[in-house]
């Protein structure tokens, strides 16, 4: 059994943004140290690495040996889509659940803008001539035509709906000094935005940045001798579906499979049989605003139909039910993809020692948090489920 | 007039006409000149290639793709310099492999030399039935007479000896080395010899050669024909040309020049097409084509025309199409400028890849499960509902109709100067998902379950080959 039996004993996030300063070894330097610092650890101490990078760095994980020095060690890289650096946390876990190794990082970085070019760029994966012309944001935005179509929204209607989640996303950035974005925004300058893909306009669509984010994971019992408000693991979940949901015969576009079984699986783990009560806090994968939408129903917070409700009701504000994407989510750090399943796991940690970095957005008596990430065609997703105490 | 010996003839038409014209005003603007009517243009995913195909695509109102032995293609602008452009457009039109293709070109006769070819095929009996295919899309010089009225477009028959619509009667030519319109293997743009010179010793010179063997050795006159088709190299010629040689004017088949322009090698296949269909039974049509020499075609529309041919193929395009206004990019459509790079997907293309998956970037196949039914594209070994491993059928999509699942109009996913990409699913009867670009469209008229067709296009040049794939649109061809 893995719940309770994991922790996270140090976390550490550079800042987001256009780094045209620093490589990926600097990015990776910032976050490392960080974590070394919160861990009471140093690089002698590491045992294994997991390296989260998706797309533009390098290949294998000598990235990872050479900026920190790290060496004749296991240094395993993931690429997985947006989940890169969470399923890269999630393998650490498990790397010190089955009892390697002890005291295992899991390093999430990545360096969008030496790319030359805004946005991931148009295609990825197998074929060039399938998937011609299809970019991240018309991928998402199929599911935003879908489900208005479905939920009876009109296009301003979904429009509206989606872009609240904009302005509450820009509204928590504002109290996150690291993320790339620290801008206030209304409801009238998300709709009056250049369109980008429809429905989705500039403001429905995250930055794209550079980043990196770092944790060092290891047992109850050598976190309890170094510190004492380490934040054990709940639960995990990672889902990939058989098929791009763009070719899967009969697939609704309003819910992915990949999500709900990533979240099915967190929850029995950690025992959460009501999400939207049970958890307090939450990070999730807002690339863009529609995903985070059906994010809130696939992972249980909102019935299906219900996050229109939801939305207007401000249940998801820094001061709702359930606060989501409360440092800005990637709508304001932006979207440096190994580094996001960790940037998003930090933003629980920090919340859950109550040691945010601007006490502003702290979520009073949060205990129980999650982070999510999805991604690919979109086709897979995972899910972490913290806590701050052993149940 | 010979005795023919065998009933060969035309058993299917197929046109293709694409969605932009331009007005030739727009591009007169560009040059402070004047210019009236409309010209045919390609879009920027169109090529000679991919217009065949779609003119191929109808001829299969009227025949059967089993009834097919060969495909004879003709072009004067024919993306490859060496590669066969007829295996390819075979191959789209899911013809299966065992066909023979041959390639025409170089000159403006090459539709009525393929013709010609195609009657021996039938007649000789290689083939039971073949498809003539023609298609251009010639460049005039900027500023030049040609640029406005030079038109792209295809057109296709099949030639076979039942239930023939027009029997194919006598095929007559003569020769004239001019050097009046032509092009060098490095030029882009078509040239022309001074005007009265290439009219008089090259067009005109050779229809009165040709009509006047008709005369003396077949016994026929421009009188004997219901309507003539005259292939004409400029917006008059044929008409100054008809008044020279006494052919009745009310007889010329309207060459489209004011709705279309002058078409290249499809010129001569497309009017007859409308001439067929125009036609009444026991008319006959003279084919009268030009290009250094000029060959004539003879033709009797039968009884069966009435029977087989469902409205007017040209008219249905024209019906349905939008003005392209913007001079810049009709340059940049057509390579004569350099628009701004766009990024380039990050995965080179792939010789082997495409030549593997050819069922499916090129034939539009998907897998039907023999187990469970279930339908999924691209083709997929294992089937996702049942796991069924290669128990499928290749099903060809091509003909169908599909229905908007979900889309989006994305704004900056296309290439610099047509940066506009419709983000499609759509599903089939069978409940086939895919996913396509649209092409074609009117951005207000798109919506979820509106109904699309699956047209051949031409997707990118990666790794320095033609990429071709399908796209889906609003209805033309299946209105």
């Amino acid at each position: 059994m893995i719940k309770d039996n994991v922790v996270i004993l140090g976390m550490g996030c550079s800042k987001f943004g256009e780094r045209w300063d620093s490589g990926l070894a600097d990015l990776m330097i910032e976050s490392s140290h960080e974590c070394y610092a919160d861990a009471h650890v140093g690089p002698d101490d590491i045992q294994a690495v997991y390296f989260g990078n998706g797309f533009e760095n390098n290949v294998g994980a000598t990235p990872v040996s050479e900026a920190l020095k790290l060496r004749n060690i296991p240094i395993i890289r993931n690429e997985n889509y947006c989940t890169s650096g969470h399923v890269a946390l999630i393998n650490a876990i498990t790397d010190v659940a089955s009892g390697n190794h002890q005291i295992v990082m899991a390093m999430g970085a990545e360096k969008l803008k030496d790319t030359g070019y805004p946005g991931l760029g148009v295609g990825r994966g197998q074929s060039p001539v399938l998937e011609a012309r299809r970019t991240a944001p018309g991928s998402f935005a199929m599911i935003a035509t879908r489900y208005f179509h479905d939920y009876g929204l009109t296009y301003d209607e979904g429009r509206e709906t989606i872009g609240k989640i904009a302005v509450k996303n820009h509204r928590n950035g504002t109290l996150s000094p690291r993320a790339h974005f620290q801008k206030e925004i209304t409801l009238d300058d998300v709709l009056g935005a250049p369109m980008i893909a429809t429905p989705l306009g500039l403001y429905d669509c995250c930055g794209n940045s550079d980043g990196s984010a770092c944790a060092i994971v290891t047992t109850p019992e050598i976190a309890a001798k170094i510190k004492d408000d380490f934040v054990y693991v709940k639960g995990f979940g990672v889902g990939t579906d058989d098929m791009s949901p763009e070719f899967k015969p009969g697939f609704s576009w309003t819910s992915f499979g990949a999500i709900t079984s990533a979240a099915s699986q967190a929850y029995e783990m950690a025992g959460i049989t009501d999400p939207r009560e049970q958890l307090d806090i939450a990070e999730v994968h807002d690339c863009f605003t529609i995903t985070e939408l059906i994010i809130y129903e696939d992972l249980g917070f909102s019935p299906r139909g219900g996050a229109k409700k939801d939305i207007d009701a401000g249940f998801f504000e820094l001061d709702g039910g359930l606060p989501v994407n409360t440092d800005g989510g990637l709508k304001c750090f932006g979207h440096p993809v190994g580094a996001s399943g960790i940037r998003m796991t930090y933003e629980i940690y920090k919340q859950l020692q109550g040691k945010v970095d601007n006490s502003k957005r702290q979520v009073k008596g949060a205990s129980v948090g999650l982070s999510q990430t999805f991604g690919g065609p979109p086709q897979v997703s995972a899910v972490l489920v913290l806590g701050n105490e052993k149940s | 007039m010979a005795e023919r010996k065998v009933d060969v003839g035309i058993t299917s038409v197929g046109v293709y006409l694409p969605y932009n014209y331009l007005d030739r005003a727009t591009i007169a603007a560009a040059w402070g000149t004047r210019g009236k009517d409309k010209r045919a243009l390609a879009n920027s995913d169109e090529d000679s290639i991919t217009m065949a195909v779609e003119a191929g695509l109808d001829i299969f109102r009227y025949v059967q793709r089993g009834q097919i032995d060969s495909v004879l293609f003709a072009s004067t602008t024919n993306p490859y310099l060496e590669k066969s452009q007829a295996t390819l457009i075979g191959t789209a039109l899911n013809l299966r492999e065992g066909i023979a293709t041959s390639d025409f070109g170089a000159s403006m006769r090459c539709a009525t030399s393929a013709l010609r070819a195609a009657y021996g095929e039938v007649a000789s009996g290689l083939s039971g039935q073949s498809i003539v295919v023609a298609s251009d899309m010639r460049n005039g010089y900027p500023k030049s007479i040609q640029e406005q009225t030079f038109g792209d477009g295809a057109a296709a028959v099949a030639v076979g000896k039942d239930n023939v619509i027009a029997t194919l009667d006598l095929f007559m030519s003569v020769q004239n080395e001019i050097v009046d319109t032509w092009r060098n293997d490095t030029d882009r743009y078509v040239r022309t010899a001074e005007g009265r010179f290439a009219y008089e010793e090259g067009y005109l010179r050779s229809l009165r050669d040709l009509l006047g063997v008709l005369d003396k050795k077949h016994d026929v006159r421009p009188d004997d024909f219901a309507k003539i088709v005259m292939a004409t190299p400029g917006p008059n010629d044929h008409l100054k040309a008809a008044r020279k040689l006494g052919i009745p004017p009310e007889r010329i088949q309207d060459a489209l020049v004011s709705e279309v322009g002058v078409l290249g090698a499809p010129q001569p296949l497309l009017l007859l097409i409308d001439a067929i269909e125009g036609a009444a039974a026991g008319d006959r049509i003279l084919v009268l084509n030009y290009g250094n020499g000029a060959d004539a075609v003879l033709l009797t529309v039968t009884e069966e025309k009435d029977r087989i041919l469902r409205g007017s193929s040209t008219t249905k395009f024209l019906e349905n199409r939008a003005a392209f206004t913007d001079y810049g990019r009709f340059l940049s459509f057509r390579g004569i400028v350099e628009a701004q790079p766009g990024e380039d997907y990050k995965i080179p293309a792939s010789t082997a890849q495409s030549w593997r998956e050819r069922d499916v970037y090129l034939r539009l196949h998907a897998s039907r499960c023999r187990q469970c039914d279930t339908s999924v594209f691209p083709i997929q070994r294992i089937c996702p509902t049942c796991h069924a491993l290669d128990d499928f059928e290749s099903v060809f999509k091509t003909d169908d109709t599909a229905r908007v699942f979900t889309y989006s109009i994305d704004y900056l996913a296309g290439r610099s100067d047509d940066p506009v990409i419709v983000q499609s699913v759509v599903e089939d009867q069978a409940g086939t998902r895919m996913y396509l670009n649209m092409t074609d469209f009117d951005p207000d008229e798109i919506e979820v379950d509106m109904e699309v067709e699956f047209t051949f296009r031409r997707i990118h040049e990666l790794a320095d080959f033609h990429n071709y794939y399908w796209k889906i649109r609003p209805l033309r061809r299946k209105v």
